[in-house]
């Protein structure tokens, strides 16, 4: 990322810099962590930005096939045999009454137009307090931005084993590693 | 024999001015020699009499004593005997020139500033049985001139009040009122209340029982339900319970005494010009996190000036830490709980301003104020229902065309539907709620940057408004412009409320765009990286997520741009 730590007269400099973005929201509230081959799928990768508030949103990691292959996503599902998403009711600051899910627990269904279909999960275990319902009428945003717009949901671990989940996940320097070995395992 | 002769015309005159229950004064005496036989103090006899001018009680108990009662009945003076059974002392020694002296250093102790006073009295309950008792005594024995004449009886607070009232007020160098700021309290207690009361727990058990609460201090006799008791039951099964006339009293009462003063309100705006400091003291378990707060620069000098006992900032909404508070200032009040010093001028308080703003460079305060509890109400008033304008500089992935502006300029009253913010979704309840942008204007800074002023409607969340918060803030400027789009500094620069009145002149704002801009770029978001850092030292010693709740708590105030 800019660093902005810029000497004021480097005027030259602080133009170029003016052009440039400054750091974004992710950059500035979250932290980025990863879950990768999801329900054992390979390249199935999930991106979690961790905000300080222990709020977490869930998206999918550049290098999912949806991404990665250029899938053209047509159908974004909350609901399937046996779970709900949708159907989430809850109040007050404690969210009392949301669905607490596990990390394995799916979030939702994409249904690409080439027929095939992932399942997305919800990557930490927590209360949902979010589903992005603006991918029903919207699938393609899921691969179009896939870390703003296009964000699956959003959840919230409990105090308790917040650590713990964190822990679960994948750094950015894991994730990119992981990424070049399975680079190395192809070639 | 010949002074007292006259000392008895006197006497006999002043049981004239006397307003009493009595029809005769041979029944007075009757009456009065009766009470005294039972233990009565001169006062409770007076009072027990249904002498009900405050006046009467001017009078010394010698006075009285000599008016109503036959001489051999005469107390030999200050010797004095067992509590009163009327008043368990309270009228009686407690009443004394040498009490109120101890009144009087008590308080003056204690280093309030006050020219007038009141006093408040807490009694025994069982001062409510003992009347009862007492009245159901006389009623059997003088028959018609007490039935039905129970309210004509004083209550032993008032008749306290009009008997020490003046004369402490003398002690003190202040007026006695019914009503005043400085509050003298007594705190009575008396060893054997709850005893004397514990017989109505066999009549009434449901009136009485255990209180389970902390907030009625676990106490089964109350004022209220032992003076429902007595009320409910029959005179003839009172006296089979408790003893008619009362008893003279074993022990005691204890009186304690404390003081306090009415909450004084001072109230004023406040400007803010850092971008690194908070409204509260920013603390994460016990640990200070970043130095000085709005609150501690403003109130510090008030506390010295008033010196309350305890203090509390209330403003119209907060500004984030990292958000600056221009214009005339956001209006506050400082309300200070029991304060000692309240004698302040106008020029006082010009010089307290003064104080507060050399304080720091980064706060400043105007209309400095001292206002009444009602006036407050406007802070809050003004916290749902007024707008605020806020200046944002603000990035853009393209350049902003004549367009651009043209369009954003043109918008008026703009509904947004915004979702809870992902920054404090963690303490606020989800929803989404209706805001509305009442404007737009936007000036060009350089090609990718530009200062957006905007007015809206109180608890707008800004930030989310220019970035988007995920599509979660919608319309937000992403969709307006088409294009990525992100906030770099906020300022607030009007609270749009109309109180406290101004006092000071009011400043024609001629701030320019361009010095703003240099000094804004050269330090951006700093509270941003500050609050990272301290995010990755935390998980780095791995402690738990109690910090981190506090952590995130705290950077709401660092990233919120709403004005709640």
């Amino acid at each position: 990322m800019i660093e902005l730590e810029v000497s004021n007269t480097n005027i030259q400099h602080m133009d170029n810099l003016q052009k440039m973005r400054p750091p974004s929201v992710i950059d500035r509230y979250f932290k980025k962590r990863f879950k990768t081959d999801v329900q054992n799928k390979t390249g199935e990768d999930q991106l979690i930005l961790t905000h300080s508030n222990r709020v977490c949103v869930v998206c999918i990691a550049d290098s999912h096939p949806l991404i990665r292959e250029g899938k053209i996503a047509t159908k974004v599902s909350f609901e399937d045999k046996g779970w709900n998403r949708l159907d989430n009711k809850f109040s007050g600051k404690s969210k009392r009454g949301a669905q607490w899910l596990d990390s394995q627990a799916p979030l939702c269904q994409v249904t690409c137009s080439d027929g095939s279909l992932y399942t997305l999960v919800c990557c930490i275990k927590g209360q949902l307090i979010e589903v992005n319902e603006r991918l029903l009428q919207k699938p393609h945003l899921i691969t179009e931005k896939p870390c703003g717009e296009g964000y699956l949901g959003v959840l919230l671990p409990g105090l308790k084993w917040y650590e713990r989940e964190m822990q679960k996940l994948k750094s950015e320097e894991e994730y990119q590693s992981i990424l070049e070995s399975r680079e190395n395992n192809l070639t | 024999m010949s002074y007292l002769m006259t000392y008895n015309c006197i006497f006999i005159q002043k049981m004239d001015t006397f307003n009493l229950l009595t029809r005769s004064s041979d029944e007075t005496k009757q009456v009065s020699s009766s009470l005294r036989q039972i233990g009565c103090c001169e006062r409770c006899i007076l009072r027990n009499l249904g002498e009900l001018n405050p006046t009467s009680y001017k009078s010394t108990p010698q006075e009285i004593e000599r008016t109503l009662l036959p001489e051999e009945l005469w107390s030999s003076s200050s010797v004095n005997q067992c509590p009163c059974p009327s008043c368990l002392g309270i009228l009686q020694q407690f009443a004394d020139d040498d009490y109120l002296l101890k009144i009087l250093s008590n308080v003056q102790k204690d280093g309030y500033q006050f020219s007038n006073y009141q006093c408040s009295l807490i009694l025994p309950v069982s001062l409510l049985v003992r009347q009862k008792a007492l009245f159901i005594f006389l009623q059997n024995k003088f028959g018609n001139t007490y039935k039905g004449h129970e309210t004509k009886i004083a209550s032993v607070k008032d008749v306290w009040k009009w008997s020490c009232g003046f004369r402490l007020g003398q002690l003190l160098g202040a007026n006695f009122q019914n009503r005043s700021e400085f509050d003298i309290l007594m705190t009575f207690t008396y060893k054997d209340s709850d005893k004397e009361c514990a017989f109505l727990l066999d009549h009434l058990p449901d009136t009485f029982r255990k209180r389970k609460q902390r907030k009625f201090g676990f106490e089964t006799f109350t004022r209220a339900n032992v003076a429902k008791a007595l009320d409910s039951m029959s005179d003839s099964k009172l006296e089979d319970c408790v003893t008619c006339p009362p008893a003279v009293p074993t022990t005691e009462c204890v009186c304690d005494v404390s003081c306090s003063h009415d909450a004084v309100f001072i109230a004023g705006r406040y400007q803010k010009y850092s971008r690194e400091l908070s409204q509260t003291p920013w603390m994460i378990e016990g640990k200070r996190i970043m130095e000085g707060s709005v609150q501690e620069i403003i109130c510090e000098p008030i506390i010295e000036t008033f010196k309350p006992t305890d203090h509390r900032l209330s403003s119209s909404g907060r500004e984030d830490v990292d958000v600056r508070m221009l214009g005339i200032g956001r209006p506050f009040v400082v309300e200070l709980i029991n304060p000692h010093c309240v004698k302040f001028s106008k020029e006082d308080l010009v010089q307290l301003q003064k104080r507060i703003n050399s304080v720091s460079k980064d706060v400043k305060v105007r209309d400095l104020q001292i206002v009444t509890r009602e006036d407050t109400n406007n802070l809050k008033e003004g916290e749902i229902d007024k707008t605020k304008t806020y200046s944002a500089t603000c990035w853009c992935e393209r350049e902003i065309t004549d367009k651009d502006m043209e369009m954003l300029g043109g918008i008026k009253d703009l509904t947004l539907q915004q979702k809870t913010p992902l920054r404090v979704l963690h303490r606020r309840t989800a929803a989404t709620r209706e805001r509305i942008i009442h404007s737009l204007h936007v000036d060009k800074l350089t090609s990718c940057r530009f200062k957006l002023q905007l007015t809206t409607q109180a608890g707008t969340y800004v930030k989310e408004f220019v970035h988007g918060d995920f599509g979660r803030t919608s319309p937000n400027m992403i969709e307006l412009l088409k294009a990525e789009c992100d906030i770099i500094d906020l300022d607030v620069e009007s609270v749009n409320v109309e109180w406290p009145p101004l006092i000071d002149p009011v400043q024609s704002d001629n701030r320019n765009l361009d010095d703003e801009r240099n000094s804004q770029d050269s330090q951006p978001l700093l509270i941003d990286k500050c609050v990272d850092k301290l995010q990755s030292s935390i998980s780095v010693n791995g402690q738990n997520g109690a910090v981190l709740e506090k952590l995130a708590d705290k950077q709401l105030i660092t990233g919120e741009m709403k004005i709640e």
